[in-house]
């Protein structure tokens, strides 16, 4: 809802209206405007400066649907970089996120064709990649050959062979390419890589159990009228109106819930435990929905390691038939459990009452967990002095930032400055999550199980 | 077309949200509504002060000078709140949680000094944030405001869940927040608008008044009377003065915006009679319904053009 409405001007009012209050209401005016003179030049300006300073990245997006709106909306909080184009095959999706750069005064060119979009928008810095994952290699590959940097969502491709070329690209061009694991740059998730292995405060890792249930039943539907032609619709490789809304359920275009879901977290399996999993066992099927779904409806994996602490087990679970506790993922140690989530209330420590005593244990936070005292998993607070304490602050202020913003942040960053920061989500590091989780539809065809090589893991 | 009219319900933002399109087949209505709940819940977590991540809380945890980039939703939010505030002569102000929080402790009836209140007001006062279109951001003139966009953020929400209507080209809806907040997009079949009653602040007595809405934003604020008459639940604490005052037990705006009447309907709860008068004179498109506590009973005013149209 726009409002259109008659300009009043302050005068207008307060004449009429402020008496109520005047004395309290005239001193707290004069205070604000004290504090507003004493900071207000130095920041003003340098916001503006930057602004127009040449330091602004110009970004694009091929794809702004649901997932594209949510970075869509992450980007807009971040200064200096601005949304120059967009670029979708759906009117509806051009439409709606083009209103949402306008609100913010990014005022964008649209296109239906990302091809055509490339060759006119000149200096672009960035494009971000939100379309369904089998338009995830040609289009990264198209745009890092014309000399652009990507951010891609999850999951790379759909085939081995897209992820495959996407590594590939991205040496070769040299230019920067993050994959949309977004979990890779939250803090919480440091934290928790810090407490696995450097303070070693589960002891001997031995398991790990992850989940993510939603209720996903319903197939999603479209504006009548809004339609794409049936011919544009084909030229893009989709049959149905049907089949492009619901493209997950469909081996064509999507790789089923592991690739949707279970990727997030498999991805952190791989991370915290520095290698890549030997072996997984897989059941599951379409037990519950109807219709021409491709996929199974519920998943269950079980994914062996063998890491430095030794061997290693991992169930996963993801469902489209029940909420129930939503994502999360555990961590099981000989001297104590760690459950940590994007979910920021999902963030706990349990420890054994034989584990040794740590010296911070006593002042940290605790909190009741199922009906058992646990340490909360908490960024950055602390007690910490002088520098330290400015350094956990700012931890502490990332760590609650929109989870997708800060994988973007980094991003940004490093397209600014290559030399300094990295990305904390390669393609190489992607890579080895896209292996494990592509590779559970091979398991159902082998007998449900399925021995991964060494070298499988390597583009 | 179908007659019927499709109801859906999801719970966000502490209240329940309905959703009813009518003139639309129910595959494609659900569809539609679907899509109105994906941006209320994507509102809920921006706007919230429970989520630590939403823009509300990370401008709690700004220090005096520093300023945040918002995306469109809070800073239009904000934008909202801030010209009201300066309309009505700060008769809603979005930062006052630490006045009322101080005054819950202490009672209404507390006998407290100008200083101790001027003290508090260095962390309250809509002056403290300045808006900056260019660089779409928040810039806040103390440490850790807390903001509490509870007066308009469902008003908000109700707006942006009609554009998503819209845009599915649903020919008559109406969606509301928890019943105080609504928009009435179009009419259903056979009507000029959608019913609204206005309830009576009374329990157990026939509605006030009913209008008939259409592509019009519809809130009410106040307090439900427990025995006629009774003033303990009329006070609330007046941020022009920082004082516990009396409110008048229920006033209902309509606006093109169920975010502007949202707003409003709070700020009207404070302002006097002729002062709402004046506001709905220089505002023609804002109509109220206040009602009094008088000596001799319930005094209801009816202002504003949509009423003098029925007159
Ligand atoms: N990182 C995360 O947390 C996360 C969450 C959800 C989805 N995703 C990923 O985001 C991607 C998109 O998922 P979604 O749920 O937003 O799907 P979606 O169907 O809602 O959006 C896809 C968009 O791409 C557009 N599109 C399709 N073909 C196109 C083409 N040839 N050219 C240009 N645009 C085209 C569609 O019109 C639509 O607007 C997927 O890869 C998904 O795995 C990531």
């Amino acid at each position: 809802m726009e409002e259109k409405k008659t300009p009043v001007t302050r005068r207008d009012f307060l004449s009429g209206m402020v008496a109520a209050g005047a004395t309290l209401a005239t001193a707290r005016l004069a205070a604000a405007q004290a504090v507003q003179e004493a900071t207000a030049p130095a920041v003003i300006s340098s916001a503006t400066a930057a602004v127009n300073s040449a330091e602004e990245l110009r970004v694009a997006m091929i794809g702004p649907g649901s997932q594209g709106r949510t970075l869509l909306t992450n980007t807009l909080n971040i200064p200096n970089v601005r949304f120059v184009a967009l670029c979708d095959i759906w009117d509806y999706s051009l439409d709606y996120a083009s209103r949402i750069c306008q609100k913010s005064d990014q005022p964008v060119n649209t296109y239906h064709d990302y091809r055509e979009m490339l060759e006119k928008e000149k200096d672009l810095d960035a494009v971000l990649i939100a379309t369904p994952d089998f338009l995830h290699a040609p289009m990264t590959l198209d745009c890092l050959h014309a000399g652009i940097h990507v951010y891609c969502e999850k999951e790379m491709s759909n085939t081995l062979e897209g992820c495959r070329q996407m590594v590939v690209a991205a040496r070769e061009t040299g230019k920067l390419l993050q994959i949309g694991h977004q979990r890779r740059s939250n803090p919480r998730y440091f934290l928790g890589e810090k407490l696995l292995h450097k303070d070693k405060f589960l002891g001997r890792v031995t398991h790990a159990y992850g989940q993510w249930n939603r209720l996903a039943m319903e197939m999603y539907g479209w504006p009548p009228g809004r339609e794409i032609p049936a011919d544009v619709l084909k030229a893009q490789g989709y049959d149905t109106m049907e089949r492009f809304r619901n493209w997950r359920w469909y081996r064509q275009f999507g790789g089923g819930l592991m690739a949707d879901l279970g990727s997030h977290q498999v991805d952190i399996f791989n991370w915290y435990f520095q290698c890549a999993p030997s072996r997984v066992t897989v059941s599951g099927g379409m037990d519950v929905l109807q219709g021409d779904r491709e996929f199974p409806d519920n998943v269950m994996a079980i994914y062996e390691y063998d890491t430095a602490w030794g061997k290693v087990r991992a169930y996963y679970q993801v469902v489209s038939t029940s909420s129930f506790n939503g994502y999360y993922e555990l961590f099981l140690g000989t001297e104590g459990t760690l459950m940590i989530s994007e979910d920021p209330t999902k963030g706990f420590l349990f420890k054994e009452v034989s584990a040794p005593k740590r010296e911070w244990e006593d002042e940290a936070k605790k909190v009741d967990s199922m009906g058992k005292e646990a340490i909360a998993l908490q960024v950055g607070a602390s007690r910490k002095q002088g520098e330290q304490k400015a350094e956990a602050m700012k931890e502490e202020e990332d760590a609650n930032k929109p989870p997708h913003q800060l994988h973007l942040e980094n991003f940004f960053a490093a397209v600014r400055d290559p030399g300094k920061v990295k990305l904390n989500c390669t393609a190489e590091a992607a890579f080895e999550t896209a292996v494990s989780v592509l590779m559970v539809d091979t398991a159902f065809k082998n007998g449900h199980s399925y021995a991964f090589k060494k070298e499988e893991f390597k583009a | 077309m179908s007659q019927a009219v499709h109801r859906y319900e999801e719970r966000a933002m502490g209240s329940l949200f309905e959703v009813r399109i009518a003139g639309m087949d129910e595959l494609t209505a659900r569809g539609a509504a679907q899509a109105a709940f994906e941006v209320l819940h994507r509102l809920d977590r921006e706007l919230s002060r429970f989520d630590p991540t939403s823009a509300v809380s990370r401008i709690a945890r700004l220090s005096a000078g520093d300023s945040l980039r918002l995306g469109p939703a809070a800073f239009e939010c904000l934008e909202l709140a801030l010209e009201v505030f300066q309309e009505t002569g700060g008769a809603l102000d979005v930062t006052i949680a630490p006045l009322l929080d101080f005054w819950r402790q202490v009672g209404p009836d507390a006998k407290v000094e100008d200083v101790t209140l001027a003290g508090l007001y260095e962390r309250v006062g809509s002056e403290l944030l300045r808006l900056d279109r260019a660089s779409r951001s928040v810039q806040v003139f103390a440490d850790h405001v807390q903001i509490d966009l509870g007066a308009l953020g469902k008003g908000y929400a109700v707006d942006q869940m009609i554009e998503r209507l819209m845009a599915w080209d649903a020919p008559a809806a109406l969606v509301h927040g928890g019943t105080s907040s609504m928009y009435a997009l179009g009419a259903p079949p056979g009507w000029d608008g959608w019913p609204i009653e206005l309830r009576h602040p009374e329990e157990g007595r026939p509605p006030l008044e009913v209008l008939i809405l259409t592509n019009q934003g519809c809130s009410g604020s106040g307090a439900l009377l427990a025995e006629p008459g009774s003033p303990s639940d009329c006070h609330v604490v007046d941020p022009r003065t920082g004082r516990p005052a009396r409110q008048r037990p229920a006033s209902w705006v309509l606006a093109p915006t169920a975010g502007r009447s949202d707003a409003l309907s709070t700020a009207f709860l404070l302002l006097t009679v002729e002062e709402v008068e004046t506001y709905c004179q220089v505002r023609p498109e804002i109509s109220a319904v206040l009602v009094d506590n008088e000596p001799g009973g319930l005094a209801v005013h009816r202002i504003g053009k949509y009423f003098a149209r029925k007159d």
